[in-house]
This record gives C-alpha cells, structure tokens and sequence, in this order.
C-alpha cells in the first residue's frame, strides 16, 4: 500500500466516524430542540438555571457517533464520562442532594405559623393521581403512568426520582416535560386562578403570620421526618434528605453546612443533573408518540393540581369563621415549583388590591407541596416498584 | 475532655453495631445432610450440603467466618485455639465467598477442604440430628444455627422462605440449593395492579388518603405545638411584667432598709439612716449650682447665626436671596 493509498484509507475512515457520516434526522431535530430550550432560557429567562443544562444536555445526546466503534463516548456507554454523570440520575442519588439543597434554602416559618395551609399542598396532590387515571386510559402500563403522573407534582428532583425507578426509558422525556411546564407556570395558573375565583375572593386579607420560635423551626425538620418516613418509608431518600437540609438550617450550629449544600453543593449537582437528563432524550427514545403523550399527561397534571388547590381552599373557606378565611389565590402554590407559583399567587393578588400581599401565605402550601410531592412520590414507589 | 469520651464511646458503639449488623445478615437458609441424588460437587460426588443466605441488600464477605456441627464450641470456657480446631472456616481468597445482596452460597460438609473454598470439613451424620452453627470472624460471637432432624435422604430442612423463622422439611424435588427458598412464580405486582384497578382509582383513593394523612398528622401536631408555644409566650410575658417587678421592688426595699439600719448602728439615731456621703454630695452638689448661676456680664444684643445643613441649603439653581 502506497502512502497516498493510506491517507486515503484513513482520511475515508475518519470520516465514518464524523457526525456528518452518521446523522440522522431525528438528531437534527433534537439539536434543534436543544437550541430552542437554551433561547427560552436566556432570551425569556424561563428557568435558565435549568433549561441551559437541558439545553445543552439536549445537543450533547443528540450528537451522532458510530456506535460501534466503542470509544466509551456515549450516555449509555460502560465507563464513559457521561455513563458516570448518568449514574448518579439512574442511581437516583441527583435528585436527594437537590432535595437537601432545597431544605437548606427553605423557611418552613410561613407553614409553621399557619399549619392549616400544610393541607393545601397535599389537596394539589390529585394533579398526580389525576393524571394516573388519564395516563393508564391513554394505554400507559401502571409504571409508566405513575412515572408520568409525578409531572403534577410539580418538582423535577422528585420526577426524576420516580420516574428512574419505575420507567428509565422514558425519564429523559418526563424530566424535560416537567421542567418546561415548570417554567411554563406564569402562563398556565393565572387564567385558571381567575377561572375559579370571584372578585369578592381575590381581594380577601389574610391575617399576617405569628412569629415562630427556633424551636418550633427546629422541631419542624424533625418530626416531618419521623411523621412522614414512618407512614411512606419508600419516600426517605427525598424526605430525609429534604428535613436533613432543613435541619442545618435552622439548628443555628450548622450554619456552613446549610450555606454549601443551599449553593456550592446544590449548583454542581444540578448542573450535572440537568446536563445528564438533557443528554439522556436521545431521538431514538425522545421522538415518539409517546413524548407527545407524555406532554398531554404533563398538561393534564398541571392543570388538575392547580385547580384542586384553589378548589380545596374554596371548600376550607366553607368552614372557617370570617376573619380566619383563606384567600384562594395561594391555592396554586400548592403544586410545589417553589417559588414561582408563590409569586404567582402574590402578583395576582396584587392585581385585585395593592395593598393584599399574598407571597408569604403562599408560600405556606409551596413548601408543604414538595413534602407532599415527596409523600405520593414515596406512595407510588411502594405500590409499584 | 469529656465530651471527646462521650463521642469517642458513641464511634465505638456505632463501629460495633454497624459490624455485627452486616455478619448477622448472613442466615443459614437450607440443609441437606442425607444426599444420594441431589447436588453433586465438582468431583461429582454427593455430600451433605448446607447453605447460606445474604438477607441483606448490600454484599458481605463470609471469608473467615467459621461453620461447625460440633456442640462442644458452646463451652464459653474454651480458648480460642480450641474452638478453631473445632470448626472450618471459610477461607480467604476465592470472589465466590462475596456474597451480593440476597445471594446464596452452598458449602459441602463431610469433605477435604483441600478439594476447594467450598468444601468444609464439619461432620454431619444423616442417622442422627446435626447441630450446624455459623460463627464470626472471632470464633466466639454464633450468628446463626439450626438443629436439623433425621429426614429421608435427598430432602432438605430449609426455612419458609429466605430468612424466615419458620423452617420445613422440603421434599426431595422442592429442593432449592444456591436459589431462593420460596420462588414466586405468579403474576408480577404491576399486571395484578393492571387487572384488578385497570383505570386507577383505587391507586388514586389509596395514595390520596396517604398523603392527606401524612400531611393532616403534620397539621395535628404543628397546630398543638403553635396553642402550646403562644400560651407559654403568654406565660412568659405575664411573668415579665408582673412577678419580676415585684420582686425587684421587694428587693430594692429590702437592701434600702438594711443600708439605713447599718448607718443607724454606725453613726447614731440622729442621722435618720442617711449616710454622712450623701449630705455632703448634698452640699457639693447646691456650691456647683451657686457658681454656675454666676452669669457674665451681657452684650444685650441677640445674635442668631445662621446654620446651614442638607436640608437647609439653598437649591443651586434657585436665585439667591441676599
């Protein structure tokens, strides 16, 4: 073989492993769904912190690459870099230490003080089981369904979590639905808020929150934990890591533990997460009917668990005395995504009456949504795994 | 110091928990003593057989743990060196001897443990009832045993299913050596699920239910520590306002009479109880007065000087008023 022959030989052979030689249309497309979420997240701020990861996880696993060529590369690659990043979402072990992060950033004082608003967050919960019923009568297996389902809760951790346990196929679909409803909520809860409600409820005062003790803060953390993990076991990983954040927070002893697992610890993991399930919609898995199910169901979710929040509050009201009643704008915040819908809540109320500031009573059923989040998470995990 | 002890001690005792906690995962799970057409070794020959179980889901390494059939090892005055030579450990070295999470291990007794890891040389007689006993590392702490009766050959004494208390004896084709006791062969959980609640519901009431009362517990006990904490801050208040002034008055009283009761003794009745001190920063006091009412000599003419702060000053585009 003559020299000319060899580079030709290997020049032909390196372009068999380009991504030009081994592209398809479904990556195209995926590339440019990548490119879209980035644009979202930086030209209209809709939850950059995570659909940039997304985004760009997005194009990373949509790269063409011969397959067969095994130079450990690829997201589902033994030992390849990605493969590693991708255990600690297949593992489930991502979406614990955000959950810690999130308790070391949250102040339970909004829900400690007004404890009746904890059953807010768990009405919202039928967005969940909700969409469990749509699911399975759309032809998804009860795994799958309870995997979709887990988007009404409004919390990417815990719909990662789920859905790696009962559906892995189908979480980088479910992650990504999730997180753009999410970042879609400002524009589904407030016509349905102002569906639900009257002028007369909107413009509703709600007394302002008692102060509450280090020691109720601290005694919060610890017996959420031990009332919740002893009912739902299978919910600890989330629970406790979420009580654990929590209770360094507010111990007042562990102030440097709660500061890095709120920022430091909780950044590099969700860089790692978003990128991870970014990388895991690869075409061949994302671009099927069932992602366009998957989308309806999220939609569905959403809206159940933001209508039966602020229904339940309606109902709450029947009950309470005048000066003790609820407005029933808070009762989106219930769905979790804290705390956007708590804002949400705060702007609408502020529309009907800019005196009625709502956002520290919403974000009473916020907080108590990821416990509640957490709580039907766990339940589905036990009745399904 | 003491604290560093306290802690040192807790290390210590977790340490040990956590030690014992993974060796006593490890469970006597079937025995086979009389085998003639059962499980063959590598040399193809039949031996009693017993095996372990990891109950546990993490993996545990059984290297070094001992197994014996003989009772005289319950003698706590043995040495060491006695009970050894009474038992066969499970040698070092062999990966088989990892056992994953609710992996199964089965060892030959009645063999030459020159022949393999596996092969142990604890006795057990099929005539008669075998003692067979799993002992740690140190020889000393037992971690399971069982007392297996005279049954018909090729049929095992195993427990009801992996761990369990229970044991049976298992005919000669429900045998299971190196697999799970109890093998499920029904339908999985998920198409149970999908046949008896096919649309959902009774998943949804169920988890609904769970979740309203995990979250309505949470409500309960938060809304009776909120009464209890407002009442004690009620209780704190009223104390701080009522008793505490009293007594402070009570006490300032007291020490005031005790001082004019010292000054009294000291310097005789006529005083009233008032301290020499005090009428002579009487006088100082009305002399510093005295002088500082001397006035001098005045101008009788008022002067007002203008001052001039942020508030004051004039605008700088604004004409100025001279």
């Amino acid at each position: 073989m003559g020299f000319t022959d060899f580079i030709i030989s290997n020049f032909n052979e390196f372009l068999s492993y380009t991504g030009f030689a081994n592209a398809e249309t479904g990556n195209l497309i995926m590339i440019v769904v990548g490119i879209f979420f980035i644009w979202l997240a930086i030209k209209k701020d809709f939850e950059p912190l995570l659909l940039v990861p997304i985004g760009l996880g997005i194009i990373l696993g949509n790269i063409p690459f011969r397959a067969d060529a095994g130079l450990e590369i690829g997201l589902y690659e033994d030992n390849s870099v990605l493969n590693i990043f991708y255990q600690g979402v297949r593992q489930g072990w991502y979406p614990p230490l955000v959950f810690l992060g999130i308790g070391a950033m949250t102040d339970f004082s909004a829900l400690i003080s007004n404890p009746k608003l904890i059953l807010i967050g768990a009405a919202a919960q039928f967005g969940i089981f909700g969409a469990y019923m749509f699911a399975l009568a759309l032809g998804f297996e009860p795994n799958q369904a309870a995997g979709i389902a887990i988007i009404g809760g409004a919390d990417g951790p815990t719909a990662i979590f789920l859905s790696s346990k009962l559906c892995p196929n189908l979480m980088g679909a479910i992650a990504v639905c999730a997180y753009s409803y999410m970042a879609l909520v400002p524009v589904i809860q407030p016509p349905l808020m102002r569906l639900l409600t009257t002028k007369k409820e909107r413009v509703i005062h709600m007394k302002p929150a008692r102060r509450v003790s280090q020691t109720e803060r601290i005694l919060f953390p610890v017996i959420g934990l031990l009332l919740t993990t002893f009912i739902v076991p299978s919910g600890l990983p989330l629970l406790g890591m979420l009580f654990f954040g929590n209770l360094l927070k507010e111990s007042g002893k562990t102030t440097r533990l709660a500061k890095t697992a709120g920022s430091a610890l909780n950044d590099v993991i969700v860089v790692l997460l978003g990128l991870t399930v970014g990388c895991s919609t690869q075409a061949s898995e994302f671009l099927t009917m069932k992602t366009i199910f998957i989308f309806a169901v999220g939609a569905m979710a959403f809206i159940i668990a933001s209508a039966t929040g602020v229904l339940f509050v309606k109902f709450m009201n029947l009950f309470l005395p005048a000066h003790k009643k609820i407005n029933p704008l808070i009762g989106n915040a219930g769905v979790s995504a804290v705390p956007m819908s708590a804002r949400i809540s705060n702007n609408l109320g502020l529309e009907y009456d800019r005196h009625n500031f709502l956002l520290m009573h919403a974000m009473g059923p916020n907080v108590a949504g990821v416990i509640g989040s957490a709580v039907a998470a766990g339940t589905l995990l036990g009745f399904l795994s | 110091m003491k604290k560093s002890r306290i802690l040192l001690c807790l290390l210590f005792m977790s340490s040990t928990l956590m030690f014992g906690q993974g060796a006593r995962n490890i469970k006597i799970n079937e025995v086979l003593t009389n085998n003639t057409g059962n499980l063959q070794d590598e040399f193809g020959r039949r031996n009693a057989w017993v095996e372990l179980a990891n109950t546990s889901f993490s993996s545990y390494n059984v290297r070094g743990m001992y197994i014996t059939t003989d009772r005289r090892v319950l003698d706590k005055n043995l040495t060491i060196p006695q009970r050894v030579a009474m038992m066969s450990i499970i040698p070092n070295g062999d990966a088989r001897t990892v056992m994953s999470a609710q992996d199964h291990l089965v060892f030959f007794l009645n063999s030459n443990p020159a022949n393999g890891t596996l092969h142990l040389s604890a006795k057990a007689d099929p005539q008669d009832v075998v003692w067979i006993a799993l002992y740690d590392g140190n020889a000393i702490d037992i971690i399971d045993s069982v007392s297996v009766p005279v049954i018909e050959e090729n049929m095992s004494y195993a427990r009801e299913k992996d761990g369990a208390s229970v044991w049976r004896v298992k005919a000669s084709d429900e045998v299971t050596p190196g697999i799970k006791n109890l093998i499920k062969t029904d339908e999985t959980k998920i198409a149970r699920l999908k046949r008896e609640d096919p649309h959902g519901l009774g998943i949804t009431v169920l988890s609904m239910g769970i979740v309203f009362s995990c979250l309505a517990l949470l409500y309960v006990f938060f809304r009776i520590l909120g009464l209890f904490m407002a009442h004690k801050q009620a209780i704190k208040k009223a104390g701080r306002i009522q008793p505490i002034k009293a007594a402070v008055k009570t006490g300032e009283k007291l020490a005031e009479t005790g001082h004019k009761t010292k000054v009294i003794l000291k310097d005789g009745l006529q005083t009233a109880g008032i301290d020499k001190e005090i009428y002579m920063a009487v006088i100082s006091m009305a002399l510093k007065q005295y002088e500082d009412d001397v006035h001098d000599i005045e101008s009788n003419v008022i002067t007002i000087k203008p001052h001039h702060t942020n508030w004051t000053l004039p605008h700088p585009d604004e004409p100025v008023i001279s």
